[in-house]
């Protein structure tokens, strides 16, 4: 009996010991991850992310740090994608350009990729051809505009590519995103595919958003919580048929 | 010995004194809005170029323009700005116009500042005689509140800034004496309406000159040139995705002509390269032509009344490989200006009736500032009187 005492005190102290230690030790872990998203996501805070991943864990009946976690690999990933990119350009992983290059004209519908160094890694930016002349795009501050395409000037290597679907799908999407101008700039990739179609949103979201809504597929190539820009230049609807360098 | 130890400090001054005074890449110093308040600050400058970041890399407001004057002995004095893409830099006699996303700048006798709108997207920037001002248009986006979209005009009128808006989106736009042209989309967006803004009066005033058809793919290549009788522009895949064509409509009947003014083989990739690589100075009239500069560097001489075309001159394939080129005419002068990362930049000035190059200047400086991880663009060039 007093050797199963000592073992309940002993459990007992190691609970607490463990409530004392691991959990603040978890929790600690737990904001790292918001810090280091927003550290890469800059314009979003560490509590907005947090309140975000709380948000689809209550959704998806998970724990608030699965989702984190879940964040956390897909923007490393896409980072770590970004800077080889950017090394394969030749270019530093902090960015570089090789001068300025000017978009070619293509079909409505079809879309075109950028790397750009914004948010402190080379994200890289998407955008749409509205006609064979005209890009619509939402860039930061901005949100979403319209642009002559011989008025962008995008980064070396830059490329276009055709989704597969009828060119009526394409018209559509195309259509749909140009009725989304003035739309203000989200900030927010990691759980971009899980806010509204409508408001504020980023490029990578623009694009995924008209194609689902007018073509009904889905151009995020790894499904993930976020659809960045490289999801959509790697998903199997989508080919490159014009490099620009 | 003494004697050779001065002759040995003597040119080792001359040498200082050499490269101090005589050194064509000459300094570089950042100047501040109280060095532009300066009276004298224009008197010894050629060359303002404008570069900025593009709206992509304006995350959190860290974009950046600068606004460079090269001296007549090359001293690069650079401005800095917040960014705008497609902002204008601006030279009229001993007036300068300067832009970023909060503000307009004019030096003239010392610095204005003039506080407006935020914007995003520059589009074009003139000066209108009839008001003896500059203005400044911008594609200013959607309003969602007001369901319209905003192409939003600033004119210098009396020396203070009046803003209006146009309620258009402007895929291109030309001025000459006191109006402004613009070519926006019909509703259907089958076809564009040229539009005449009558900017010299307080009020606005707008009529529809012609709407022109264009076929599906078609794309405008320049922005517009005006001159008394007509405006012109360029278009590519009306007839043919390999052809340029020249638009002209007559300003008072609205009558449309189409010229075939260039055309290059049929493959995707020549077809970019020809592509000028100056949206907004492309192509302009000067003495009853036209000039319009394609991707290869040739400049193409048109006929304003039969758009009988040749070529005048074509720019040096090795200029041509530049990162950076741009160009500006001012009389019966086109200029070239080219930049290549990490090397020295060169403006040379062609005679355009000659096509002869009259002149060549390096600008050693600007290296320091635009750099590949600066990630700026060039958006425009201007040549000052003392060029």
């Amino acid at each position: 009996m007093k050797l199963k005492k000592r073992v309940s005190m002993f459990l007992v102290s190691l609970t607490m010991c463990g409530g004392l230690f691991v959990s603040p030790a978890k929790a600690v872990k737990t904001t790292n991850y918001a810090e280091e998203i927003a550290a890469l996501q800059p314009g979003t805070t560490p509590e907005e992310i947090m309140k975000s991943a709380s948000q689809i864990a209550k959704q998806q009946h998970v724990k608030q740090d699965v989702i984190l976690k879940q964040f956390y690999k897909e923007i490393t990933a896409d980072k770590a994608e970004g800077d080889r990119l950017a090394k394969e350009s030749g270019m530093s992983i902090m960015g570089g350009s090789s001068g300025t290059k000017k978009l070619p004209t293509s079909a409505k519908g079809n879309i075109y990729y950028t790397n750009s160094y914004t948010a402190y890694y080379n994200h890289g930016h998407v955008g749409m051809y509205s006609a064979a002349d005209k890009i619509v795009e939402s860039v930061p501050s901005d949100g979403v505009r319209q642009i002559a395409y011989n008025a962008r000037d995008v980064e070396d290597n830059s490329i276009v590519q055709t989704v597969s679907v009828s060119s009526s799908q394409k018209t559509a999407a195309a259509d749909w995103a140009v009725s989304k101008v003035g739309d203000p700039y989200s900030f927010n990739f990691v759980n971009n595919r899980n806010t509204g179609h409508d408001g504020a949103k980023n490029c990578s979201k623009l694009l995924w958003s008209a194609f689902l809504l007018k073509a009904g597929i889905d151009i995020d190539s790894n499904g993930g919580l976020g659809v960045y820009p490289r999801d959509i230049t790697s998903s199997s609807y989508t080919t490159t048929i014009m490099t620009i360098y | 010995m003494k004697k050779w130890m001065i002759t040995i400090a003597m040119l080792i001054l001359a040498g200082i004194a050499l490269f101090v005074f005589i050194s064509p890449l000459k300094s570089h110093k950042t100047v501040s809005q109280q060095d532009l308040r300066n009276p004298d600050f224009l008197d010894d400058k050629e060359v303002l170029l404008y570069f900025s970041s593009s709206a992509d890399q304006d995350a959190f407001g860290g974009g950046k323009s600068y606004a460079l004057f090269i001296s007549q002995d090359g001293t690069l004095s650079s401005f800095q700005m917040k960014g705008l893409e497609l902002g204008s830099a601006e030279v009229h006699g001993d007036s300068v116009m300067l832009e970023d996303k909060n503000k307009i700048y004019t030096i003239k006798n010392g610095l204005r500042s003039h506080k407006r709108t935020y914007q995003h997207t520059g589009d074009s920037a003139g000066f209108l005689q009839n008001t003896d001002g500059f203005y400044t248009l911008y594609n200013s986006g959607y309003d969602k509140k007001k369901e319209g979209y905003r192409s939003e005009l600033y004119r210098q009128m009396d020396g203070e800034w009046k803003k209006d808006v146009i309620p258009y989106y402007i895929r291109a736009s030309g001025f000459h004496d006191g109006a402004i042209y613009a070519l926006v989309p019909t509703a259907d967006e089958k076809g564009y309406e040229l539009l005449q803004i009558q900017a010299d009066q307080k009020k606005l005033t707008y009529h529809t000159i012609t709407e022109w058809q264009y076929r599906e793919g078609a794309s405008v290549e320049s922005q517009l040139a005006v001159d008394d009788q007509a405006v012109y522009v360029m278009v590519r895949g009306q007839k043919a995705h390999n052809l340029y064509q020249m638009v002209k409509i007559n300003k008072k009947s609205g009558k449309v002509e189409l010229h075939d003014i260039a055309e290059y083989k049929n493959d995707e990739q020549t077809i970019y390269s020809s592509m000028p690589f100056s949206f907004k100075n492309s192509f302009f009239p000067y003495d009853g032509n036209l000039y319009f500069i394609d991707g290869f560097g040739k400049v193409h001489k048109i006929d304003a009344k039969t758009g009988k075309t040749s070529i005048a001159f074509t720019f040096s394939q090795d200029k041509m490989k530049a990162d950076f080129k741009e160009i500006t005419q001012k009389g019966s002068s086109l200029y070239f200006f080219t930049y290549t990362y990490h090397k020295p930049a060169y403006i040379e000035q062609y005679n355009l009736k000659t096509g002869k190059k009259m002149k060549e200047k390096v600008i050693g400086k600007v290296k320091d500032v635009v750099t590949p991880k600066s990630h700026l663009k060039l958006y425009d060039v201007e040549v000052m009187k003392r060029f």
